[in-house]
């Protein structure tokens, strides 16, 4: 019983390295990449949940709207300090970033600056979700508006400066 | 002596093979081309008076929003210039605003509809296929006729796009009734889309023209959405048959044509953000979800 009990958790354990060991898009980088594909994993975690939730495949919940508003807020003032114009950060391997990035520099900062805003508008909202006065469906309803403002940042980013590989 | 009057008399003959052939071609071509016009012609019952606003909604589906608008470089409506790559060269979307001058504010919906559905331009000559018309070729007479309502209500803009930097010569303009027989499907009209989701992935919002293979004459030889190792630019666009969406459910379908956001929670780039953003985020949700469903039934590139 004892035997089999621990050969379980053994294999447990297993799936959960094999889960986790999976090669994601950013085995093999490192460094600077690492760093800001780990934040931008991060973001993607946050908008899958809250998408999740809009698409109807999961209940509403508050709270990981407002966490997740407030993850966007705190990466979105760090991202343009994860993109140094070094060596490294134009051409580590797996990079998808674009040149664009450090020739229009300016833009770049412009996008993330306006995503950070509108992640602020989109936290208000959150905050505001369980205060009781409306209903899941109201409150349903103004994630959607501010999460869809807050996500033409990443998209609009994405669409200039990021080529995706494989 | 003889052996040179042989040679001579072959080279006469394959010369002659040659020139009937192109003649073949060029009168197969036309025959497909005057066949599709008079089907649209004669498709629905009178000519009704198009509407602007459905209109609007065709040009967004049918991309002619981001290909004919200069967004990077702040250009107008329609206005042109945007540049794509080839292999065979640089491209340059002309103006279509309605200007009168430098747009198409003379054209006549007879003139859209030969454009769109044959690749044909008002003085006769063949359009590059750089301009989509192997997918337009499959359009509605009504949604023609409301984008050509639409089209003529935006704001004139003038100025003419640059010329288009080819690699090609000149003349290769006229070898497109060849391209044409090959690439443009000729079965179109005859209601082989009867499913919205069918004709706007197929037809309309051209999706192959991305997401499926291309050969050396730049045709997309069979118009399965199987991906493409080199897309526009180069860069390799994934297959969307509904084996290689099998993990994507319609909810997540629709919600990436929506706002661009994969199921994983990422946000897609590039091009795709564009067909998204100026295209398929203003159609209405029902558009969005007959798409979804064609590309996850198994019409799209089979699931056996
Ligand atoms: C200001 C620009 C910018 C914004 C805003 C932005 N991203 Fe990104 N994102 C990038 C760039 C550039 C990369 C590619 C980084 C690299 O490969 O070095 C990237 C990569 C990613 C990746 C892939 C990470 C990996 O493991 O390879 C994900 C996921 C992602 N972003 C999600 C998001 C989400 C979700 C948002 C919005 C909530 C967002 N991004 C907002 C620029 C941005
Ligand atoms: C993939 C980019 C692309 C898309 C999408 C596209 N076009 Fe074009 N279009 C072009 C190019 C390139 C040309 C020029 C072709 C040539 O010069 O042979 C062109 C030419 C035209 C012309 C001819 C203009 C003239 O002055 O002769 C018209 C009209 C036109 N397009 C309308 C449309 C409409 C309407 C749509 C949407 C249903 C559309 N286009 C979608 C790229 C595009
Ligand atoms: C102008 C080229 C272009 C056109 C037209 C286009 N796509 Fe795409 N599509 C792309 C590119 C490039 C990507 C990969 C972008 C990325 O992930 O950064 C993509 C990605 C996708 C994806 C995500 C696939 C995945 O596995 O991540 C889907 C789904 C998709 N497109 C559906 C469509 C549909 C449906 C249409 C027709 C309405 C369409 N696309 C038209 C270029 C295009």
């Amino acid at each position: 019983m004892f035997k089999h009990y621990r050969l379980r958790s053994v294999m447990l354990g297993l799936g959960v390295m094999l889960v986790v060991s999976q090669p994601t898009a950013h085995t093999g980088a490192s460094g600077i990449v690492k760093e800001r594909m780990d934040a931008m994993g991060v973001l993607g975690d946050h908008a899958r949940v809250v998408g999740d939730m809009l698409k109807g495949k999961t209940a509403f919940d508050a709270d990981a709207v407002e966490t997740a508003a407030a993850a966007f807020v705190m990466h979105g003032e760090q991202i343009t300090g994860l993109f140094p114009d070094t060596e490294e950060s134009r051409s580590g391997a797996r990079t998808e970033a674009l040149p664009a990035i450090w020739s229009e520099w300016d833009d770049f900062v412009a996008i993330a600056t306006r995503f950070t805003e509108d992640s602020r508008v989109f936290a208000n909202i959150a905050s505001k979700l369980d205060s009781g006065e409306q209903s899941d469906e109201e409150n349903s309803r103004a994630v959607r508006t501010a999460f869809f403002r807050t996500s033409k940042g990443c998209s609009g980013c994405h669409e200039r400066f990021r080529l995706k590989q494989d | 002596m003889r052996a040179r009057r042989f040679i001579s008399l072959l080279a006469l003959c394959a010369v002659g093979i040659c020139v009937s052939a192109v003649a073949y071609v060029q009168v197969r071509n036309q025959d497909i081309e005057d066949n599709r016009f008079a089907l649209f012609s004669e498709s629905g019952a009178a000519r009704s008076t198009g509407d602007a606003e459905r209109g609007e909604n065709v040009a967004r589906a049918s991309g002619c929003i981001s290909c004919h608008t200069d967004k990077a470089n702040g250009g107008a409506l329609l206005a042109g210039g945007v540049k794509l790559e080839s292999p065979f060269g640089t491209f340059v979307s002309p103006n279509i605003t309605s200007d009168k001058e430098s747009g198409i504010g003379l054209w006549t919906v007879d003139m859209l509809a030969k454009a769109l559905l044959n690749g044909r331009r008002p003085d006769g000559k063949h359009y590059w296929p750089a301009f989509p018309y192997a997918a337009y070729a499959v359009m509605q007479q009504q949604d023609i006729i409301d984008l050509f309502v639409w089209l003529q209500s935006t704001d004139p803009v003038q100025g003419a796009s640059p010329e288009h930097a080819l690699l090609l010569p000149g003349f290769a303009r006229a070898g497109l009734s060849f391209w044409k027989t090959l690439f443009v499907p000729v079965d179109y009209q005859s209601g082989r889309f009867s499913e919205r989701g069918e004709y706007l992935v197929e037809g309309p919002a051209h999706c192959a023209e991305c997401h499926a293979r291309r050969n050396l004459l730049g045709g997309i030889p069979d118009r399965r959405l199987s991906g493409n190792r080199r897309g526009p630019e180069g860069a390799a666009v994934p297959a969307i048959t509904a084996d290689a969406l099998r993990e994507w459910t319609i909810e997540d379908l629709m919600f990436f044509l929506e706002i661009g956001m994969t199921p994983e929670g990422d946000f897609t780039g590039g091009h795709m953000a564009a067909v998204i953003d100026q295209g398929t985020a203003h159609l209405s949700s029902a558009d969005r979800q007959a798409m979804a469903l064609y590309l996850k039934s198994s019409f799209n590139g089979g699931t056996e």
